[in-house]
């Protein structure tokens, strides 16, 4: 504990104690006494007297005028009582939360998940003055629910009120990688993992940062329908084929009710014995269009107890259609017609390119050694461009022999060309805006995927053919094809799944093909997605039908019925597995700082009371 | 504020300069008077006075009251003529008696700046000191002059005021009140210009001495026996012991002259020791001039203290 002083120049101010000791004896001066005769006193010693008093004149009031003139130079100077405080110091606070659908499980009420809210609710109110708090949610993928750093504790609470269980997996791998991303490098990082640890845990030995989990859930008593399909037979009969398990330790009976389009149609009484699957099959006369299969009864996780599908196609005319129109302008019809027609429901269309006209209506044009005057407005896949053309400019060849460096890109599914020798690559003078590299070797672009204007294009700068038309190894490679029928996938549009699982998004038609989309959700709310509409999915977690109402350019419109299945093997199995035993980071720093505590109110209540003690004093 | 206590003047704590508008409750009681019926000024027969007195002489007259013979001249009553020594002897002797006269005196009053400093003031005392001896002289029939004197602008401050007679009493008393208090005190002057009456008398000085140097002087002045000389010495009680402590500025009231001093233990032990060396240096002074002197503090009564004090000491005397 020390003192210092913020203005210590103000101290300078006690230099005027001395001057108010000569106005106390100025002021004793002035006292004259008169006496009958000097003579009287003439005979003191002369060394006492003198023209004035030479010693102080002590009394209450120099002394309180003193005091009062120190302590203002004291205020003045700003003192400070550094007092040694132990504090906690601010910290990043990574709270990462499990929004699977097995944290639905109500072995604990109301439910893990909200008791894991419950939790993560009391640590940002804790910290809610010093800690930054981010907080994530993963199930499939991992997502930031909120973060305190750019806004406030109670929108950051509310976020995780909105939090709702759902989603079949538990990639922790990707939220431990936002979290690390997230993470303020000025704070001390501290991440606790909210989970009931329904999955294989994952390796943690090079997490650098403390790790401290809170694991939910004890009793692995459930059961789930994991799948459903329904097939058309014929025009009045279909079948339903469902897969039911119980994942107890204990053997169980249980009812399972097949329902079509709302309306219970049969049931069967299955015992499981524990650890179990069954396969149930029905052979259904009539039609229908949404089929769903339900488990009666209680067990730890009621999400799960049920699945739904449809069984007519998703995806209706007026959205896509059965077959992909692609033309294909080039003078040859080598590897890249072959790995065109190989993709499924195509028909491609071979066009020379003096004969190519603008306006022709394709789901895809391929441009090969050609290049029109102006983007086509369709998906677009560009082969080896011309040497010069108004759209890429120059174009030169270049000979590549590093490694591809592949980037994260839908196209690029399935595709491996590791170990391609890529030979020439066309080198474009410029690129349209808003294209992207997705695939690089070196210095060298490879293949290059985006949007400009209504265009979807591709650029393979590869050569396919030589000039004998020979295939070059990049188009004999297997993976060719598989990235051809990705672009032609790509020009399909959006095909609705007939079931997903809860937790996957469900992907919406382009605006060509659905202008407006109306999404009633299991729970009956509706939700309306106009022109402005800003994501182009819809995310999935309440397992049930999802009722699609898309509107067409046209005006016409088209219903589909999706359903979402929260059963899924992994998350329905509820027991914690081979989980390692509970790991806790090591408690947060307590740092000794000096907190300084300001004197001045002290001293000038002092001053006060010190002059009204000197107006007492003065008049009694 | 609190700087306003540093230039805030106190009130003086010490005793104040009296003013003239409290002397009219200073008459003498009926009880002093009474007391005062009682006893005269003492005076020894030496004195030469005058005219018709109550106060024994030397001087003789063909009386009834014996006091000695002499040889009948010419011209003498024979009423007066001792028969019987006569026929003893061969001359014819006459019967003397006393011839009482009257008797000057003289009350010189200190009216200096001096006299009026105290609670209450000196000047109050020797009013009132000055009253009673007057009353005394003039129920004795003797010629009372009422002298003050200080060094003074003003003329009333040297002038000599004669009384006669008991009745001048009110005249007396309204004239003591009248005497200005200011100036310095001019004792020699005074004591010179008394001494050249020729008949000599009584001096009673009233004054507090404060400036001796021309005491020897002017006592000198009055040699026996032609003059009696008493002198009383007026002074306050915070002079005989001063109530002053620590820093202080002295202001002489006679002077204005002002002084700084620490008047502490010390100090006072040494003003008592000085004042008694300069009481002692005053009654020695007047003991080589063959004066009756003696101190008296304001503080004392008339009544009960001076008038006994007097007596004691013997400057005043039961009537015959």
């Amino acid at each position: 504990m020390s003192v210092s002083f913020t203005t210590p120049l103000a101290l300078l101010g006690l230099l005027t104690l001395p001057v108010i000791i000569v106005l106390h004896m100025l002021r004793y001066r002035r006292h004259v006494f008169p006496v009958s005769s000097l003579s009287l006193w003439r005979f003191l010693n002369p060394q006492l007297s003198g023209t004035a008093p030479r010693r102080i004149p002590l009394s209450w009031l120099l002394f309180i005028d003193l005091l009062i003139a120190a302590l203002i130079s004291l205020a003045l100077a700003g003192p400070q009582l550094d007092l040694a405080q132990t504090i906690r110091e601010g910290r990043h606070l990574v709270l990462i939360l499990d929004t699977s659908t097995s944290m639905a499980a109500v072995d604990e009420r109301p439910s893990r998940l909200e008791t894991a809210k419950g939790e993560v609710r009391s640590l940002v109110s804790a910290g809610i003055e010093q800690d930054a708090v981010t907080i994530i949610g993963f199930n499939t993928s991992a997502n930031t629910i909120g973060d305190s750093r750019t806004e406030g504790p109670p929108i950051l609470l509310n976020r995780l009120g909105e939090v709702r269980a759902g989603g079949a997996g538990a990639n922790l791998d990707a939220a431990l990688a936002l979290a690390r991303a997230s993470i303020d490098p000025e704070l001390p990082a501290e991440i606790h993992i909210f989970t009931d640890g329904a999955y294989k845990a994952p390796e943690f030995s090079a997490f650098d940062i403390p790790l401290t989990w809170h694991v939910y859930g004890s009793s692995g008593n459930n059961q789930a329908v994991l799948a459903v399909q329904a097939v058309v037979l014929s025009e009045l009969r279909y079948q339903v084929f469902t897969r039911a398990a119980n994942f107890g330790p204990d053997e169980i009976t249980r009812d399972l009710v097949l329902s079509s389009d709302g309306q219970a149609l049969t049931s069967v009484r299955i015992t499981f014995p524990p650890g179990s699957s069954i396969v149930q099959t029905w052979e259904m006369t009539g039609s229908a269009r949404k089929v769903s299969v339900h488990l009666l009864g209680e067990d730890g996780l009621p999400l799960d107890d049920a699945a739904f599908t449809t069984v007519e196609p998703a995806i209706p005319d007026q959205i896509a259609s059965d077959r992909i129109d692609i033309a294909l302008v080039s003078h040859e019809t080598g590897p890249v017609l072959r790995a065109l027609e190989s993709a499924p429901n195509t028909s491609v269309q071979v066009i020379a390119p003096e004969v190519y006209l603008p306006g022709s209506r394709f789901d895809m044009v391929v441009f090969q050694r050609f290049l029109p005057e102006r983007w086509p407005g369709t998906v677009t896949l560009v082969l080896e461009p011309p040497p010069e053309s108004s759209l890429l400019g120059r174009v030169s060849a270049v000979q590549v022999s590093e490694l591809p460096f592949p980037q994260p890109d839908l196209l690029l599914t399935d595709v491996d060309f590791t170990g391609v020798r890529w030979g020439t690559v066309w080198v474009p003078a410029r690129v349209p805006p808003g294209i992207e590299p997705i695939m690089e070797a070196g210095p060298t672009r490879l293949i290059l995927h985006g949007q400009t204007g209504l265009t979807e294009l591709v650029l393979l700068l590869a050569q396919t053919s030589d000039e004998n038309g020979t295939p070059t190894a990049f188009a004999r490679h297997p993976s060719f094809p598989v990235l051809i029928a990705n672009i032609v996938q790509q020009a399909a549009g959006a095909r609705l799944p007939r079931q997903v699982a809860a937790g996957t998004p469900i992907d919406l038609p382009d605006f060509d093909h659905a202008a407006a989309v109306r999404v009633v959700l299991p729970d009956l709310t509706a939700v309306a997605l106009g022109t402005d509409r800003s994501s182009r999915a819809v995310e999935t977690g309440t397992p049930g039908f999802y009722d699609f109402t898309f509107t067409n350019l046209e005006g016409r419109e088209s219903h589909i019925s999706v359903g979402v299945n929260a059963g899924d093997l992994a998350e329905s199995n509820i027991l914690p597995g081979d989980w390692p035993a509970q790991v806790l980071s090591p408690p947060s720093p307590l740092t000794t700082t000096q907190q300084p505590v300001s004197l001045v109110p002290w001293i000038l209540a002092a001053v006060g009371i010190l002059l009204l003690l000197e107006a007492w004093v003065s008049w009694r | 504020m609190w700087f306003r206590n540093i230039f805030r003047r106190k009130p003086l704590q010490t005793t104040q300069i009296a003013t003239s508008q409290s002397l009219h409750a200073l008459a003498l009681s009926p009880r002093v008077f009474a007391q005062l019926d009682r006893m005269h000024i003492r005076s020894t027969r030496f004195i030469r006075g005058g005219g018709a007195g109550q106060r024994s002489s030397t001087r003789r007259r063909p009386a009834v009251d014996f006091r000695e013979h002499r040889k009948y001249v010419a011209g003498d009553d024979i009423r007066f003529v001792d028969w019987k020594a006569s026929a003893r002897s061969e001359q014819v002797f006459l019967k003397q008696g006393e011839q009482p006269q009257e008797t000057n005196v003289h009350l010189l009053i200190d009216t200096s700046r001096s006299m009026a400093w105290g609670k209450p003031p000196k000047n109050h005392s020797v009013l009132q000191l000055a009253a009673a001896l007057g009353y005394l002289a003039l129920s004795s029939d003797d010629r009372l002059h009422v002298v003050p004197f200080a060094r003074a602008r003003s003329p009333e401050n040297s002038e000599a005021f004669v009384f006669k007679g008991k009745g001048q009493f009110p005249a007396l008393w309204k004239r003591l009140r009248s005497f200005p208090v200011n100036g310095h005190s001019d004792l020699q002057q005074t004591v010179q210009r008394t001494s050249r009456m020729r008949r000599g008398g009584l001096v009673i000085i009233l004054s507090d001495l404060l400036d001796i140097r021309e005491l020897n002087q002017a006592l000198s002045m009055l040699p026996r026996p032609a003059w009696e000389t008493t002198i009383i010495h007026i002074l306050h009680p915070h002079e005989l012991e001063p109530v002053l402590y620590g820093d202080v500025q002295m202001e002489d009231v006679e002077t204005g002259a002002l002084e700084n001093y620490d008047v502490n233990a010390q100090a006072i032990e040494n003003y008592n020791q000085h004042l008694k060396s300069w009481l002692e240096t005053i009654e020695m002074t007047c003991v080589e001039n063959k004066a009756i002197y003696t101190l008296v503090s304001t503080g004392w009564s008339l009544e009960t203290e001076i008038i006994p004090h007097l007596q004691r000491i013997r400057v005043l005397e039961p009537a015959r």
